[in-house]
């Protein structure tokens, strides 16, 4: 943990022309893509005190490029914290997401798509499907790291932009390739910038920069289970900050909604956008 | 085993079909998008707004001298400036994601026509 914070430290001081991503979303995606040639870096954390169980943090490393206008690329290497217990890395995941309709429509479509290998000690809660709950992470380190779980993932992603506010919705589906079912989850957010004109001159708390935003997300249940039954539910309020300098703050306490939920979890998320990367040279 | 094929012919299938074709996009506007008019049309603070936006959101492709760089093009030029404004705004909405141009419809409206009067006064 200590040297990936270092890492982001020293990214920090490149002194390369950054701007950071602008929305303000944890689980939920939005339509919007990567710029073409943008390389994002971010550090997402997550921690809880489980009810009953140890509390930890966990730490996703995001590595985001936009290959196309339509086309954005992500890899993910994830790591947790345990208290009482110990650090461990995770595993990593591959993400893709296309854009198949060129043009902006009242909601537009986002195909994803994710292959994952991590263990069964990832405490990332980048998603909820199926009946994942609070239970399910109660298991020590020393024996969940032991499980080994190679998933493929997909999603629907709906989005619209409409008088300065992003509606968002996502349709999940992900399958364990180790023979086991589908399992099926959902995610849902709206998010506005607190004003919609710029302000004509430089400054760091313009109401511009502060983007708020709420999310639901969720299980559903398995292919054979489908449903609302022993799943487990949260609603997060979520702040964005895009700071001068080209970093993005975000934060957001999320709260369970039933029993098998962490009863209240706080994520945060530091990002950097590298612009065109790569691509210094002249025209 | 047939499930990774599967994905993979999807994947394979969404990248055919969003394969880059370029056409001209001044063809594409729809004319009553074409008509709308800028809200901040010579309002000077309107400008320095753009301008401020254009340095954080479009000088990483375009400069900050506008004179473009890779795919990006040249944004000095007459036609930028004699574009009607409902055109540019339509272009900053929808983007030319097949010629590498995202779409800036995530910014509020009100910043994308303000980047537009700042290119228009200029």
């Amino acid at each position: 943990m200590q040297s990936v914070c270092t890492a982001l430290l020293l990214l920090s001081l490149l002194g390369t022309a950054l701007h950071a991503a602008d929305t303000p979303y944890f689980v939920t995606y939005s339509h919007r893509m990567e710029e073409p040639g943008n390389l994002e870096i971010a550090f997402d954390g997550t921690t809880a005190s489980p009810v009953g169980g140890n509390s930890f943090l966990s730490g996703l490393l995001e590595i985001e490029y936009g290959v196309t206008a339509w086309w954005t690329t992500e890899v993910y290497f994830s790591g947790q914290n345990t208290a009482g217990e110990s650090t461990l890395f995770t595993g990593h995941r591959w993400e893709n997401r296309f854009r198949p309709l060129m043009r902006e429509h009242w909601i537009n479509p986002v195909l994803y798509i994710e292959y994952s290998d991590v263990n069964g000690a990832d405490k990332s809660l980048k998603e909820i499907v199926g009946h994942d709950g609070m239970a399910d992470q109660s298991e020590p380190n020393a024996n969940s790291r032991l499980e080994r779980k190679r998933e493929l993932e997909t999603k629907l992603i709906l989005s619209s932009h409409f008088k300065g506010w992003n509606i968002s919705e996502n349709i999940i589906a992900e399958k364990n390739l180790a023979n086991e079912p589908w399992e099926f989850g959902y995610a849902a957010a709206v998010s506005r910038p607190l004003a919609l004109a710029a302000s004509p001159r430089p400054c760091r708390l313009c109401r511009e920069n502060f983007r708020l935003g709420l999310e639901l997300y969720g299980g559903l249940g398995t292919r054979h289970e489908f449903g609302l039954h022993d799943t487990s539910h949260y609603l997060a309020p979520t702040v964005a900050w895009q700071m001068p300098g080209g970093v993005t703050l975000a934060v957001s306490p999320s709260f369970g909604l039933n029993g098998n939920s962490y009863p209240a979890l706080f994520r945060f998320s530091l990002a950097f956008e590298i612009n065109q990367f790569g691509r210094t040279g002249p025209r | 085993m047939k499930l990774v094929a599967a994905s993979l012919l999807c994947l394979c299938g969404a990248l055919v079909c969003a394969t880059p074709r370029t056409s001209e996009w001044r063809d594409k506007v729809p004319q009553e998008a074409r008509l709308r008019a800028n809200p901040y049309a010579e309002e000077p603070s309107a400008a320095q707004a753009g301008e401020k936006l254009f340095a954080r959101y479009c000088s990483p492709c375009h400069r900050a001298s506008r004179t473009g760089k890779w795919r990006a093009p040249d944004l000095r030029s007459p036609v930028v400036r004699n574009t009607p404004p409902g055109e540019l705004f339509w272009i900053l909405r929808n983007g030319m994601l097949r010629q590498g141009m995202p779409s800036w419809s995530h910014l509020p409206e009100e910043q994308r026509w303000q980047i537009i009067t700042w290119l228009q006064t200029r």
